[in-house]
């Protein structure tokens, strides 16, 4: 959607008209990289009483309407904030995102009026039907570039094995070779094989495997005297792992700031959040109504 | 089955050769490209290896066979994100790979073997947006995506109509509107309901249906509406253009 300079049949509130004599609406758009996704942060100016009091009343919204042309991905983000955030999935985007802002209407107003109106539609009352825009700001648009290519193969960090000691029950994980080998009792490494080949279920072998392994690992490092750390950096996932936080999450891991992190957030985000892809897959009915041929 | 991509610097190649290399496209397979290329022609993707999975090509009338290959395509690559497929490197290699002959029977493209055709069919050859409902594969997993609805007894009710009719995709499919889904589906629900009604619900109706959204978005954030108003909307007109004006009551 692009914001176009057109006339409405009753006053709205922009920076292009001068519907109303009085009132301003304005909104600072931060675009904030929060791991491989971005985080938008909202906070809108609004100089109309009339139009705060419709917000009051929960007659009208802020509005946020985001679309990316290519992926086809749009949406609205509704609030009655002035301040707001909404955290955009990378895989969801691709190119160019558009931010428009509006108040808009969400149930319907008999007689509108307001005294920040041009004097010449003073006294004069509308009614606005819901869904109809009553104030719009300025668009903003967005590149989305992409740092990870989300199609190719890159080469994992994690070496899934089954472990030859049959009597050990639970997943293990060794972080002293070249990757962090996760190893998984016979049957469930067996298991995992067979689901593996299923590209709808990793997300919830991430879960499962990947997910606690980073934890753990993450919370080893966290353990560490912080110059002890760099002892790990002849392997390959230390040098991916401490790449990624530093360029996609400004963490750098041997520095006390990393002391601070939330190891369960950070292995999910590294991993793109698959517990909620997991989720969706497992209460889909998708196979069950016949997706499948 | 391999799901392989085809990466930029080739599609590159292939498309700036295309003049030269057209005639090509009517041979049994790719296999011509790899040799011309030099080089690989497809690269792996982080998905290996997925189930196998073959298309209908059995309709006299390809066209025929668009419903049941959406339930194909998009039943089976559901796993791909929006980003990945609006892709245009995946859908050059699914189309340049396993499913050269569909691309060559849905649009026949022994006999209409033009630059324009194969650049459309095989690649994109458009904007970003109209791309995804022309390329052959693209096309199958958008219409899924955009159509498939969990919600519904039949959760392909939507994609079984919009497949009725090429003009349907064209002029549905093909609008910014359609993006959201809290919009297209009361919009072909409204539809499918005139239709049911006994309404008769033809490309042209349909047509008049879309301007009118496009018309609705001009005057409401649609994204806002309740599905229920602009299911009533729609329905409502319908009924005003296929009955006319004065027989339409509240």
């Amino acid at each position: 959607m692009e914001i176009k300079y057109k006339l409405y049949p009753y006053p709205v509130l922009s920076s292009y008209s001068n519907d109303y004599g009085n009132g301003a609406f304005d909104v600072a758009i931060d675009i904030v990289r929060d791991g491989y996704d971005l985080r938008i942060d909202f906070l809108a100016t609004l100089t109309c009483q009339s139009l705060q009091d419709c917000i009051k009343q929960g007659v009208a919204k802020f509005v946020y309407h985001l679309e990316c042309a290519q992926t086809g991905f749009r949406t609205v983000v509704q609030t009655d904030k002035v301040s707001e955030v909404y955290t955009l999935l990378n895989k969801a985007l691709n190119g160019k995102l558009q931010i428009c802002p509006f108040v808009v209407a969400v149930d319907d107003l008999k007689g509108f009026t307001s005294p920040d109106f041009h004097e010449d539609y003073q006294g004069i009352a509308f009614d606005i039907e819901a869904g109809c825009v009553m104030a719009v700001g300025k668009m903003v648009t967005v590149d989305i570039s992409k740092d990870i290519d989300d199609l190719a193969n890159t080469p994992s960090i994690f070496n899934i094995s089954k472990n030859p000691d049959e009597s050990c029950k639970q997943m293990l994980v060794d972080m002293s070779q070249r990757k962090i080998i996760i190893k998984l009792p016979l049957s469930d490494f067996y298991s995992y094989k067979a689901l593996s080949a299923t590209p709808l279920a990793q997300p919830i072998l991430n879960s499962l495997t990947v997910v606690p392994a980073l934890v753990y690992v993450l919370e080893e490092l966290r353990a560490l005297p912080i110059q002890e750390r760099s002892e790990n950096s002849d392997t390959l996932w230390y040098k991916v792992l401490s790449k990624a936080l530093l360029t996609q999450f400004d963490c750098d891991i041997e520095s006390e700031d990393f002391n601070n992190q939330n190891c369960l957030v950070l292995a999910q985000k590294l991993i793109n959040n698959p517990v909620t892809d997991a989720f969706t897959f497992l209460t889909s009915s998708f196979g069950v109504a016949g997706g499948d041929e | 089955m391999k799901l392989q991509f085809v990466s930029y610097d080739n599609i590159d190649i292939i498309k700036s050769n295309l003049k030269s290399w057209v005639d090509n496209f009517k041979q049994d397979s790719s296999d011509w490209l790899q040799e011309e290329l030099g080089n690989a022609l497809f690269s792996d993707t982080k998905f290996a290896e997925i189930p196998d999975f073959s298309l209908d090509m059995t309709a006299d009338k390809p066209f025929l066979t668009e419903a049941e290959n959406v339930k194909r395509i998009y039943g089976n690559l559901r796993f791909l994100s929006d980003s990945q497929a609006s892709d245009e490197r995946l859908w050059a290699g699914l189309c340049l790979g396993p499913f050269w002959d569909y691309v060559k029977y849905r649009w026949d493209i022994n006999k209409k073997c033009t630059v324009g055709n194969v650049q459309q069919h095989f690649f994109f050859g458009f904007g970003a947006r109209r791309s995804l409902t022309r390329n052959a594969l693209s096309r199958l997993w958008w219409i899924g995506r955009l159509t498939y609805d969990e919600k519904r007894s039949d959760p392909w009710e939507l994609t079984k109509f919009v497949c009725e009719s090429s003009d349907y995709i064209m002029h549905i499919l093909e609008r910014n509107t359609s993006n959201n889904p809290s919009i297209i589906r009361p919009f072909l629900g409204a539809i499918i309901e005139a239709k049911a009604q006994g309404l008769p619900i033809d490309t042209n109706v349909v047509g008049e249906l879309a301007k009118y959204l496009n018309l609705l978005g001009g005057i409401y954030i649609l994204d806002c509406l309740p599905e229920q108003r602009i299911h009533d909307k729609i329905l409502a007109k319908a009924t005003e253009i296929c009955k006319g004006p004065d027989k339409v009551t509240a």
